[in-house]
């Protein structure tokens, strides 16, 4: 059983579920779990109750952040804000959802979305804490909260379909052209 | 919440079994410590569950929360081997209904925690606790002990665990921590995340599969633990794997 556990560090986990083959293909086709497999209320940062699927029906990026995040959160909406522009500025909305509900009152995310300037097409929202593992999970997002404060934290930018299925990710400094590429052909 | 209140006593008059013992607080050393401010952990006093969550309880669990039957479950939440070796979906039909449960994602591990009032322990609670053996809380940098649990994970499955409880209890009177099965923690995949996350995705696997990470290990001789975060990191949410169960974690005081 180890041995097979180590080498599954070396060789990416298999998604399930077959590639549907023939079907007419235009842009890419997500096959994946969905992010909509779970309901969780959020807080958005107007103070108003939505659920994660919110965006239900329409193409979504969506990431995970927190409004004290000093590095690699304000580059993460500046990625989400290149990645849109790079596209044509489709209005695909976005939503970053908080690793941190315990700090990440209405008011914080208020004020961080002011201060970053990202305008109506950004939510950014909080869920209940004992939710937000489980969010991560289904997004591929890994966490842990640091000592001194703040979180280590993978900083990616996924893009759904409506249905909530991954249909491309933008991770670290990978690069976006799958991203933008999806985000032209939705 | 009134709802989960609701949840809760329904779990309570289903015969689960909730028994449970005070844990901590201590500290935690990482084998492997993903950053240097992280060499040590400390951990606040809390309640785990005396046993791994058996069969039985799981029955209740999935009579009451039918959603989390074998066959209802989204694909996304429990991987093709959710509950695989039961009889039925509702019934495990093995020996005993005290046989530890197994093939559990853990989003289904979440759920039956919060259903029960609880949740899944942390990496840390679950280390902390499964470092004593039966006379010592902390017994992780005895060779002996390290050994014991070592020839453990090197033995084949069986084809049926035997029932929980059989053994001697650890120190902290916990029953079947080693030479059971492996265990759900909350945060399974959140030790080998780098700090400076701005490098992207793969770097932390990178190195921790690279071989780096065993000469970093603070000790070796813990090399069990190491394996445990192996085992951990290599799971999805969804995962349902064989040898692999949960207990609870409790925050309240234990009624």
């Amino acid at each position: 059983m180890i041995l097979a556990l180590l080498l599954s560090c070396a060789v990416p986990e298999s998604k399930d579920g077959p590639a549907g083959a023939e079907e007419p293909v235009s842009g890419p086709v997500a096959t994946g779990p969905s992010l909509y497999a779970i309901d969780v209320p959020l807080v958005t940062h107007g103070g108003e109750d939505i659920r994660l699927d919110q965006f239900r029906g329409s193409p979504v990026i969506v990431s995970m952040f927190y409004t004290e995040c000093p590095m690699a959160c304000p580059l993460l909406v500046e990625a989400a804000q290149g990645a849109l522009a790079e596209a044509g500025n489709p209005a695909v909305p976005v939503l970053f959802v908080s690793l941190d509900p315990a700090n990440d009152t209405v008011e914080a995310m208020k004020k961080s979305h002011d201060s970053r300037g990202v305008g109506e097409q950004f939510t950014f929202a909080a869920p209940p804490a004992d939710r937000v593992r489980e969010i991560a999970a289904l997004l591929g997002i890994k966490y842990r909260p640091l000592p001194a404060g703040g979180f280590a934290h993978t900083s990616v930018l996924v893009l759904l379909d409506g249905e909530g299925r991954e249909l491309a990710r933008a991770e670290g400094n990978e690069g976006r052209g799958g991203l933008v590429a999806a985000l032209r052909g939705g | 919440m009134i709802p989960s209140l609701l949840a809760m006593a329904g779990a309570l008059w289903s015969g689960i079994d909730t028994e449970r013992v005070d844990v901590g607080p201590g500290e935690w050393r990482p084998v492997y410590p993903p950053s240097p401010g992280e060499d040590v952990i400390p951990v606040k006093a809390f309640q785990l569950a005396v046993y791994p969550v058996t069969v039985g309880d799981y029955e209740a669990f999935v009579d009451a929360n039918p959603e989390w039957k074998r066959g209802r479950v989204d694909g996304a939440l429990a991987g093709d081997l959710y509950l695989s070796r039961w009889a039925s979906p509702t019934r495990a039909g093995m020996s005993s209904p005290g046989v530890p449960v197994t093939e559990v994602s853990w989003f289904a591990a979440r759920a039956y925690c919060r259903w029960t009032g609880g949740r899944l322990p942390t990496e840390a609670e679950w280390e902390l606790a499964g470092a004593a053996d039966e006379t010592r809380t902390d017994a992780s940098r005895d060779p002996a002990f390290v050994k014991r649990i070592l020839d453990w994970y090197s033995r084949p499955n069986p084809a049926e665990w035997p029932a929980v409880g059989q053994g001697e209890a650890n120190a902290w009177g916990l029953h079947d921590m080693h030479g059971m099965v492996w265990e759900w923690v909350d945060d399974f995949n959140a030790s080998l995340v780098n700090v400076d996350n701005r490098d992207g995705k793969g770097k932390d696997e990178l190195r921790f599969c690279g071989g780096g990470a065993a000469a970093a290990a603070t000790d070796k001789a813990d090399y069990a633990a190491f394996l445990r975060i192996a085992l951990r990191s290599s799971l999805e949410g969804r995962s349902t794997v064989r040898s692999l169960g949960f207990r609870c974690a409790f925050d309240e005081e234990a009624p």
